[in-house]
């Protein structure tokens, strides 16, 4: 006597299995752009203005990192970003007067550091919604 | 109640009653910016700070991050090289006391270097070198 036994749907597990990547990808790729824009947004509302280079140097590139990852990058190319963030200890004004030293700015990193975490917590639910158990924290 | 200036306050008497970075840095050891005239001192900068909440009002920890760079006007890298070393050894991974809180864990996160020509002397510079600094309390 034989007998057999059937898995219904067992198919399109292992379908919904291979594009699981893929699918988390774009996912990804959605929160990761809009993590990198709200931040460079964050980072230029909080810059001082004088010139307004150093708000205009701010600018995100959205990385393609492959098929199965993603990333973007939040950049000043302003020439005092810098200066501007660690502080600086030699400013003058464009007239050549000794200014002094100024304190870090601190404007990039912490929105940096902010986007990133709330970025981090949007992942681990993509996640967590795909059936995964997320565990940890950063 | 825990106050949150106490974690500032502790970081900042580690750095200061150290009599190797002091003999480093004898300017001392500054919030933001050193009063002029100094030329070699230790500066401690608020980056950002996360209270971390269990339930609504209730902060199971906070986690801050300081910069924490040592600043000399000087050639020589010798001097400020010993001086962020001595920072990272007073700092990373190292266990000390916050008033109103239990010390979670301090490491660094981030290295920070960089040099700046003095407009004053264009053959000096101003020399930067330290980190980012996490530094995780508990209240208790």
């Amino acid at each position: 006597m034989s007998s057999r036994l059937v898995f219904d749907g067992l198919a399109e597990l292992r379908e919904q299995l291979r594009n699981l990547p893929s699918d988390l990808t774009a996912e990804a790729t959605h929160e990761v752009e809009g993590a990198a824009n709200g931040a460079a947004a964050e980072i230029k509302r909080a810059y001082p203005v004088r010139t307004g280079n150093l708000r205009d140097g701010v600018i995100v590139t959205h990385v393609n990192q492959g098929k199965y990852a993603a990333g973007a990058l939040v950049k000043n190319t302003s020439k005092h970003a810098f200066i501007f963030e660690n502080g600086t200890q030699t400013r003058h004004n464009d007239l050549g007067a000794n200014r002094g030293a100024m304190p870090p700015g601190n404007v990039f990193i912490p929105a940096a550091i902010r986007a990133r975490r709330l970025m981090y917590e949007k992942l681990k639910a993509i996640v967590a919604r795909a059936g995964f158990t997320v565990s940890g924290d950063v | 109640m825990s106050d949150s200036s106490a974690v500032d306050a502790a970081v900042i008497t580690r750095l200061l009653n150290d009599a190797t970075l002091a003999a480093l840095m004898p300017d001392g050891v500054w919030w933001d910016v050193a009063a002029s005239g100094k030329t070699r001192f230790v500066i401690v900068s608020l980056v950002i700070h996360f209270d971390e909440d269990q339930m609504p009002g209730t902060t199971v920890f906070e986690d801050v991050t300081y910069l924490v760079k040592a600043v000399e006007l000087s050639t020589s890298s010798a001097n400020i090289q010993a001086a962020a070393a001595r920072i990272q050894e007073l700092l990373h991974g190292a266990t000390f006391s916050v008033t109103g809180y239990g010390l979670m864990s301090s490491q660094r996160v981030e290295r920070v270097r960089f040099t700046e020509v003095s407009d004053d002397d264009k053959d000096q510079r101003w020399q930067h070198r330290g980190g980012r600094y996490k530094v995780m309390v508990a209240p208790v």
